[in-house]
């Protein structure tokens, strides 16, 4: 969308914000909430730091001959750090211990049959499992069960740094305290077998651990029931090797269809039972102390709060996924609405005689200028050049630089000069509507330069009498820095998709300020321009079109104007532009109930605009979190090649855009970039105005600095 | 080059000079849209705001702080020298269980 660059000081008046940036401290802590949500989700259900690499084994150089060929129960603690030992379950003592769960469909079974036979076991449990099943765990402790830690997200600890590691750990910890109150001193890593297999690599992940007080339990007997070679086979690999001897035996509560082992632990505990061995757990094999304790205080509070901000992350992810699937469903659905549209809408704009007869009766040309010192020559010189009859009015709007002089010194034969009291771009407007000598009143700002043609083009449509009012094409002149490139792929994007489809729907919410055309006829049933809002274009638009006048599109009526060339100007501009729309909605909402002509914009054109213009704006930020937390904490490769995708389909359409406008696709170039600042940018002005108008605030003024930069039409 | 000089420049002025009715909507809208005189709306959401706000941060640092991973130290746990569960050199070792 665009509009003219700017309206009048007076309207309202400047004023300092004096609150505490409450507007920006409250968004800023609600998407921290919101990302450290989507982050405990993430780990939750083993999203965040996933980490699938399993490394394949190397030399054994460094680990000491009496842990290859020791027991599973590596001690590395205190200062047996620098020469770990290793212990084995007794004899005739069986160790069963259970890999990766909880999992809420096999743990309750598999703690069934151990209490039927009334065995006590082991169970490494990850973290992300934990966190998500509190009650099993809970239950595990219950039966007397031991615990141990087989980290948070199950990744190889070979590939991980020692900080990684440490976090693994402390977060299980973390996740234990929270549900069953206790933490664990046992540790067996993932992807581990027995103590044989030490190599290289995790032979240091087995000191580290360590030296962070943890016994580390490898296995003596693996039964790979994960695989489900069946019943059987687990069976048969779970016996010993030599009868009598003590045996750590692994299987998996978890990580699919455990049928196979749950049958298999009933036999093994007949079986071995029936062979004199007595089922026990990994610290009462050693005669230590308990490997879980209780803990209290901050730990336990601090666990508490993890698992509860785990479970309402849980729970209130999905609620945002369904926010985020809005935004998509809108940005999607107006990519396809557009990819309809406007082709159709570019085939009726080629056909000459879409209006009926030519209009060539001369037309008023209205040029409210406030403060216009560099550009209005430029303006007026661009008129002369007209090939359309006109009749030029300049509504001097109280100027201070001697704008008025100027037009005054310029005198041209076809000018009138119109000196009034700054009262506001309203009230210019309308001064200038009251003096009109002709039907047609074509509105331009002071600062735009138009095209020989942009006046016939623009009044073509009006041979059509059902047409109240035509919206011109504004174009970026100083489109070589890169604002006014962002700007410029903004414009040329808002006119030739997002206005042809208003256009196709008969529903245009804007004529820009910079260039546009109505009936005096319509201009007098609505009223006049009102100072209602502040942007009295998006006003009058929307008033002409409950009137029951059709609003069309005309292409070819190329007006040029200065965009804002500071970030500072641009905030400002669109600050009014959002806050000014949205009065203008909100100023016509009655129109959603009204009957006829009124009714059906309100019920077709209002809500576009508002879901396009606000709603999803105002989401945006939303996709922005769940981008972030893609690349930093999930899978970055394929968020990043998602998000490539979306900026590659709105490249295609902007390129379609440029082409259907006959511009050079030059500055696409800087698509990319548009997207991780301007966009940004745009959301967050819609926020501020948003809040700004829910407080009922005053807007601040500032005044566009000029530079006269826009000369003459750039392609005449 | 003409000239018209125009005393006041007020909208309504002109409006009138249009020969149209103020405004077809129910509200003649005396202050612009949006805009609370009383500024009632603003302290409401301000006194609204500010503690919705707090507690969001202290929640996002409170969730980011658990995420940090602090306390990653094992609970101290005795295990007894029992020679039986020694690496065992040779033949098993007899259980003195």
């Amino acid at each position: 969308m665009s509009r003219h660059q700017r309206r009048r000081q007076s309207l309202l008046r400047p004023r300092r914000l004096a609150a505490p940036p409450l507007r920006f401290f409250m968004p800023l802590s609600l998407l921290a909430c919101l990302l450290a949500l989507l982050v405990l989700r993430g780990l939750a259900t083993n999203e965040a730091f996933h980490d699938t690499r399993v490394a394949v084994s190397v030399d054994k150089t460094t680990v000491p001959e009496n842990l290859l060929k020791g027991g599973p129960i590596i001690d590395a603690r205190g200062d047996k750090n620098d020469r770990p030992v290793s212990y084995r379950v007794p004899d005739r003592t069986v160790v069963l211990s259970f890999d990766d769960g909880p999992s809420p469909e096999w743990t309750p079974k598999i703690l069934d049959v151990l209490a039927a036979h009334d065995v006590r076991a082991d169970f490494f449990v990850t973290g992300a499992m934990t966190t998500r099943h509190p009650e099993l765990i809970r239950q595990i402790v219950a039966g007397g069960h031991e615990i141990g830690l087989h980290t948070f997200t199950h990744p190889d600890l070979a590939y991980q740094s020692n900080a990684r590691i440490s976090w693994e750990l402390a977060q299980s910890q973390l996740a234990l305290a929270g549900v069953a109150g206790v933490h664990t001193a046992l540790f067996r890593p993932p992807y581990s077998s027995d103590a044989s297999a030490l190599d290289d690599w995790n032979y240091p992940v087995i000191k580290y651990v360590g030296s962070h007080g943890y016994l580390t339990a490898f296995i003596d007997r693996d039964t790979h029931d994960w695989k489900r070679p069946g019943v059987d086979a687990i069976v048969k690999a779970a016996m010993p090797r030599k009868p009598g001897a003590g045996e750590l035996i692994l299987l998996h509560d978890a990580g699919g269809d455990r049928t196979e082992t749950l049958a298999a632990l009933e036999q093994i505990i007949v079986k071995l039972k029936g062979e004199g061995y007595r089922f026990t757990t990994v610290s009462e094999a050693l005669g230590a102390t308990n490997a879980t304790v209780p803990v209290h205080g901050y730990q336990l509070w601090a666990g508490k709060c993890f698992i509860w901000a785990s479970k309402a992350a849980v729970l209130t992810v999905p609620v945002l996924v369904a926010l985020l699937a809005v935004v998509g469903f809108l940005n999607f659905g107006r990519f396809a609405l557009m990819l309809v549209l406007a082709p159709l809408h570019a085939r009726r704009a080629r056909r000459r005689d879409a209006w009926g007869s030519p209009v060539t009766e001369p037309v008023t040309v209205l040029v409210p200028a406030y403060n216009e010192r560099e550009c209005i020559a430029n303006t007026l010189n661009s008129l002369i050049a007209s090939d359309h009859p006109i009749e030029v009015i300049v509504i001097d709007d109280g100027s201070t630089d001697g704008t008025a002089d100027i037009v005054e010194a310029m005198n041209l034969p076809f000018v009138r000069l119109i000196r009034k009291v700054n009262g506001g771009k309203s009230s210019a407007l309308n001064t200038g509507i009251a003096a009109a000598s002709h039907d047609i009143i074509v509105m331009m700002d002071g600062d735009t330069v138009f095209e020989p043609s942009t006046v016939r083009e623009l009044v073509q449509p009006f041979g059509d009498r059902g047409i109240g009012a035509v919206a011109g094409n504004a174009k970026v002149g100083n489109r070589d820095s890169l604002i006014g490139a962002w700007q410029h792929i903004e414009y040329v994007l808002g006119h030739n998709l997002d206005r042809r489809m208003y256009d196709m729907l008969n529903v245009i919410p804007t004529i820009p300020g910079a260039v546009g055309a109505f009936r005096k006829e319509a201009l007098r049933r609505v009223g006049g321009m009102s100072d209602d809002t502040l942007a009295e274009d998006t006003d009058i638009t929307m008033a002409v079109l409950c009137d029951g006048w059709r609003i069309v599109y005309a292409e070819r009526a190329r007006a040029w104007t200065e965009a804002p060339a500071s970030l500072q100007q641009l905030w400002s501009q669109r600050y009014r532009w959002s806050y000014g729309s949205m009065q203008a909605m909100w100023k016509h909402r009655r129109a959603v109930i009204a009957r006829g002509p009124a009714g059906r914009f309100g019920r077709i054109g209002l809500p576009l605009v508002v879901l396009f213009g606000v709603v999803a704006p105002l989401l945006a930020p939303l996709v922005d979190m769940f981008l972030l937390y893609g690349v930093l904490f999930a899978d970055a490769p394929i968020t990043l090649a998602s998000w490539g995708g979306f900026i590659l389909l709105q490249a295609v359409l902007s390129w379609y855009a440029f082409r259907l406008d006959g511009e050079k696709p030059l500055h696409l170039i800087s698509l990319p970039i548009q997207q991780v600042v301007y966009r940004q940018l745009m959301y967050i002005v819609l926020l501020q105005s948003t809040i700004t108008a829910l407080t009922g605030g005053r807007l601040r003024w500032q005044k566009l600095r000029r530079t006269g930069e826009v000369a003459a039409p750039v392609e005449a | 080059m003409r000239q018209v000089a125009t005393s006041s420049g007020r909208g309504p002025v002109h409006s009138a000079q249009l020969g149209v009715a103020e405004s077809r909507y129910e509200e003649p809208a005396p202050a612009p849209v949006f805009v609370d005189q009383s500024g009632l709306r603003s302290r409401l959401l301000r006194r609204f705001g500010w503690p919705v706000s707090v507690v969001g941060a202290i929640l996002a640092a409170a969730m980011g702080g658990s995420l940090i991973g602090m306390q990653s130290d094992a609970p101290a746990m005795e295990i007894p020298p029992k020679p039986s569960y020694m690496p065992a050199k040779g033949p098993l070792a007899p259980s003195l269980l």
